[in-house]
């Protein structure tokens, strides 16, 4: 009975009292998680930022920050070392993401077939990303050993002689934890294209079908047109993703043999920890901040083109 | 018509013939660690492998004794995983359903963040909270290992929990504020409890991330606090790896895993994307 003393709707506008009252409400509900966001998220990377303006380094005893400009950059840009864990990040990515994608599209359009019984394989695929990565990297870890692993049995029984020790071999180095990579995201590529093929209208392939097309050209023409903008948003995921690579590299060869694994986010890891040289750490992470802020943008830019159509 | 028929069911078993040896693939190494875990040493090391063998509990009694770490590692697992799960709900939820009902429009920004906090390397964040950490005594206390969990676990659980809110409808809360209940009430006792099963399913992914988390773990955590991602992979630096304890301790850290994905699944995708696609 209260409301009929102001106009009916009125209330809700947005210069109205109640409307504002409202907003001071929805302020307080967000506070906490708003101050704690910045207390552990945005203060530690502007915290980054200045540290990596300093020397700081963890050896010595507690001292005040002694800013060197950007000296610590112009050392990144001039390590020869940097440069290699950059190379060898790429190498990752490339292989590691490249080959993600055509087999979790092969598996997508696999599925796509929806047979009884693959909803239960889609299930069970995603154990591969929910199972610890330290786990599945150690399980790996077993299976590549030279003397003991299943995979060097295996090629020595369709006779393959001479299987090399993977994770020790600087030549197979890169290439066995790319098949980790590839072993535990694939699933993810196809459930999210699957994801998309679901929401396919019927009519394209209908439509293809009365034109004549077989399945390879209604792949070609109508399926992977559509899938085109979904392809570019698994891409980019991926490819931060790997980026970010360090369970795998850790577990399996921390960095090694020599710098053959080393990526950039493990030698900025190892220049915190391994050395303590925080200043000089903190100037990597902050390449690799920029770096994926900018894949980062894009990414945003692709989804919100994706939510659009 | 029959032979259409017969082409159908001739694709249908080409289709399985391509999809089980993916499936073998994805799987078989899961299955190896844990089958790794039921074996003595003579089995694991023997040539060549036995697929059917004796199983033995050895592994775990060995594991879970009491001169072992490991337990106490599981303990850490449990308390950090609950504890992150648990401050995120808390803080997560209002502001979630806050963003929901807002008037402004705020989804640009918190679409922002949320894929931000998902894309952000954790290495950037790691070296300073370590240096933060460093100078309050966080370092190696559960609260500081839970407060570096909450900076990619909180964004999420928002997130998933406004996609909730959002389907409830807005003229259920508008009922509720002319009946005079006040905005918190609203929240409380109309709002949330339509939400429910979303808080549930962020609370699963949740916990999923923590348990599985291992980078913040290694860096931030020591001997009283440190999780079983961290303890397992500490088995490769040691002179003579013992592959039996080795798999049997990952076996334990597997199992909650396993369960949980079941209870998860379709809430998963979105969560692995940041909401970016709806699962």
């Amino acid at each position: 009975m209260k409301r009929t003393a102001a106009l009916p709707g009125l209330g809700d506008l947005p210069w109205s009292s109640r409307a504002r009252r409202e907003r001071h409400v929805h302020l307080l509900f967000l506070l906490p998680a708003l101050t704690l966001l910045a207390l552990i998220t945005v203060y530690p990377l502007f915290y980054g930022i200045v540290v990596s303006f300093t020397d700081l380094q963890l050896a010595r005893p507690r001292q005040a920050l002694s800013f060197v400009g950007i000296a610590q950059y112009v050392e990144m840009a001039r390590s020869a070392q940097f440069w290699t864990t950059v190379l060898n990040t790429l190498v990752f990515i490339l292989g590691a993401v490249g080959a993600q994608l055509v087999l979790g599209l092969v598996m997508a359009l696999l599925l796509n077939r929806g047979l009884p019984g693959f909803a239960l394989v889609r299930t069970l695929l995603l154990l591969p990303m929910t199972v610890p990565t330290v786990v599945s990297s150690l399980a790996w870890y077993s299976m590549y050993n030279p003397t003991y692993g299943i995979i060097n049995f295996v090629l020595a029984w369709v006779g393959v002689s001479g299987a090399p020790h993977w994770l020790a071999d600087p030549r197979t180095a890169m290439l066995s934890v790319i098949l980790v990579d590839l072993w535990q995201w694939t699933p993810f590529v196809m459930l999210l294209l699957l994801t998309a093929l679901y929401t396919m209208p019927e009519e394209y392939a209908e439509a293809a079908a009365v034109e004549g097309a077989g399945a390879l050209q209604t792949l070609r023409y109508v399926t992977l047109p559509f899938l085109r903008p979904f392809l570019g948003v698994v891409l980019l995921f991926r490819t931060i993703d790997a980026f970010k690579v360090f369970d795998k590299i850790y577990v399996l060869t921390g960095g090694g043999p020599g710098t053959a694994t080393e990526t950039v986010n493990f030698f900025a890891y190892r220049q915190g920890f391994a050395f303590f040289n925080m200043g000089y750490a903190s100037a990597i992470s902050v390449f690799i901040l920029t770096t994926v802020v900018v894949l980062s943008a894009m990414i945003i830019r692709s989804t919100q083109r994706l939510q659009e159509t | 018509m029959r032979g259409r028929r017969w082409r159908r069911s001739v694709t249908d078993l080409l289709t399985w013939a391509a999809v089980i040896p993916l499936l073998a693939f994805e799987l078989f190494p899961i299955y190896w660690i844990v089958q790794m875990a039921f074996k003595h040493n003579v089995q694991i090391y023997a040539m060549p492998p036995e697929f059917v063998f004796r199983p033995t509990l050895d592994n775990f009694t060995y594991i879970l004794g009491r001169t072992q770490p490991y337990l106490g590692n599981l303990k850490n697992s449990i308390l950090v995983a609950l504890g992150t799960t648990a401050l995120c709900a808390v803080v997560g939820t209002p502001a979630a359903y806050a963003l929901s009902r807002t008037v402004f429009r705020s989804k640009q920004v918190v679409m922002f963040s949320i894929l931000a906090s998902r894309m952000l390397p954790p290495v950037a964040i790691a070296i300073p909270l370590f240096l933060i950490m460093r100078s309050l005594g966080l370092v190696n206390t559960y609260a500081g290992i839970i407060l570096a969990h909450s900076t990619f676990i909180l964004p999420l659980v928002v997130w998933i929990m406004k996609t909730f809110f959002d389907e409830v409808p807005v003229e259920l809360d508008e009922a509720a504020r002319i009946d005079g209940a006040s905005a918190p009430l609203v929240f409380a006792r109309v709002a949330l409890p339509l939400a429910g099963p979303g808080l549930g399913a962020a609370a699963t992914l949740a916990v999923i991330f923590s348990w599985n988390e291992f980078f913040f773990s290694l860096i931030l955590t020591g001997a009283v606090t440190r999780t079983m991602p961290v303890a397992l992979a500490a088995f490769v630096g040691a002179i003579t790896l013992e592959w039996g304890r080795m798999a049997a301790a990952a076996t334990l850290a597997i199992a909650p895993i396993v369960l949980f994905t079941f209870l998860a699944q379709r809430i998963l995708i979105r969560g692995l994307t940041g909401g970016a696609v709806k699962g």
